[in-house]
């Protein structure tokens, strides 16, 4: 399918210094997290804000996080997760688990 | 967790749409349906008001004006004189605003009071009981449920309901171990097509900030307390796939028509904020 992740991989949002629009919650950047799921490909909507065709598309990913790992609640349990939808391109491979 | 400081309560009180909200969003799908904008642009183009998403209806407006006037569809001068030609000193600026707009799209062609008219009116059939028709269905049929869960909208176009083009669908299931709960913190990315227009609470920067932020004190001042042994999943839509929630099943479902089990499912149960009306 041409996309550079697959299910189970471990990967780290990158931290960017953006002023346009983008989708990549800030809340979210440097942290770790594991694919759950290969969305498919999308326009990128990072060029489409702008009257541009958001071409190439982009794989859109489901990625897990541990809540824990992602550090902006302390009102959580151990085992409560956080999932959200990131494009290809925000997204580095993790360590090898 | 009582010395805690929580954020403010959300309001949860429900709120009509007005005839303006109506158009407004008519307005944004018939805009976009005639490729004249795109989502994106709307909300690049609000993320710049200095309070994005409130109030919610009159940015949307003026961001639809905004980018027309960015594209060169109208002027600003023209709009501003159809504002001030057509305005009614009684009403608010932004009434004002949506009734020139229309108008002004309309005298160039752009669309019709008709067009307008039967967008509202196919958008008032969008309400969270065609949601709730298909939570009944995956309750009842573990068959569907699990079709829908691997392929959403192609087992929710098995029950002939209309699903917009440029969005995916992924639904996700409430048991007794694990509860989803979705939020879009960017804006207000929501399943309308299953569930209507969001409830003002859902797009409100308060609930948008506390439910990633304590969200299990979120649901218990919404009335769900989750037990420590529930694995809470907090689902943060920011993206081109929209979520509903299925409800955990109450216990003795089984014994009602798809019908019956409809009526339990609640809006909020769909979000993830409560839980299903149990079986009487």
């Amino acid at each position: 399918m041409g996309q550079q992740f697959g299910i189970g991989d471990t990967v780290i949002v990158q931290s960017r210094k953006v002023t346009h629009h983008h989708r990549t919650p800030s809340y979210i950047y440097g942290k770790e997290g594991r694919i759950e799921k290969i969305h498919g490909k999308f326009k990128n909507p990072e060029q489409l804000a702008y009257g541009n065709n958001g071409l190439p598309e982009q794989t859109l990913y489901s990625v897990l996080f541990k809540y824990t790992d992602v550090e902006i609640s302390k009102d959580i349990l151990p085992s409560d997760e956080l999932m959200m939808d990131i494009f290809e391109h925000w997204l580095s491979p993790g360590p090898k688990k | 967790m009582s010395n805690v400081h929580h954020g403010p309560y959300i309001d949860t009180s429900e709120h009509e749409l007005s005839q303006y909200d109506k158009q407004a969003i008519a307005l944004s799908e018939i805009l976009r349906r005639q490729s004249i904008l795109t989502t994106d642009e709307v909300r690049r183009t609000i993320e710049d008001f200095n309070t994005p998403y409130d109030p919610y209806f009159e940015n949307r407006i003026r961001a639809l004006i905004a980018i027309c006037v960015e594209k060169n569809v109208l002027v600003q001068s023209e709009i501003q004189e159809q504002i001030d030609t057509m305005q009614i000193p009684e009403h608010s600026t932004y009434e004002n605003a949506v009734r020139a707009f229309a108008s002004l799209l309309v005298a160039k062609n752009i669309t019709s009071y008709q067009e307008i008219q039967d967008q509202v009116s196919t958008n008032e059939k969008r309400t969270h009981a065609l949601g709730a028709s298909v939570v009944a269905k995956a309750w009842l049929d573990i068959d569907y449920k699990n079709r829908l869960l691997s392929d959403a909208r192609s087992a929710i176009s098995e029950m002939g309901i209309a699903l917009e083009e440029h969005v995916e669908f992924r639904i996700v299931e409430n048991t007794p171990t694990l509860h989803h709960v979705v939020v879009c913190t960017l804006c207000s990315c929501y399943p309308r097509a299953l569930l209507g227009e969001p409830p003002e609470w859902y797009k409100s920067m308060v609930y948008r900030q506390r439910v990633v932020a304590e969200p299990r004190q979120v649901l218990l001042e919404m009335g769900l307390p989750l037990d420590e042994q529930v694995k809470l999943r907090v689902v943060d839509s920011t993206a081109d796939v929209r979520y509903l929630v299925i409800p955990k099943i109450p216990e003795g479902v089984e014994s009602l028509s798809e019908d019956q089990a409809a009526k339990l499912v609640t809006r909020d149960s769909m979000i993830g904020v409560s839980h299903a009306m149990p079986v009487a």
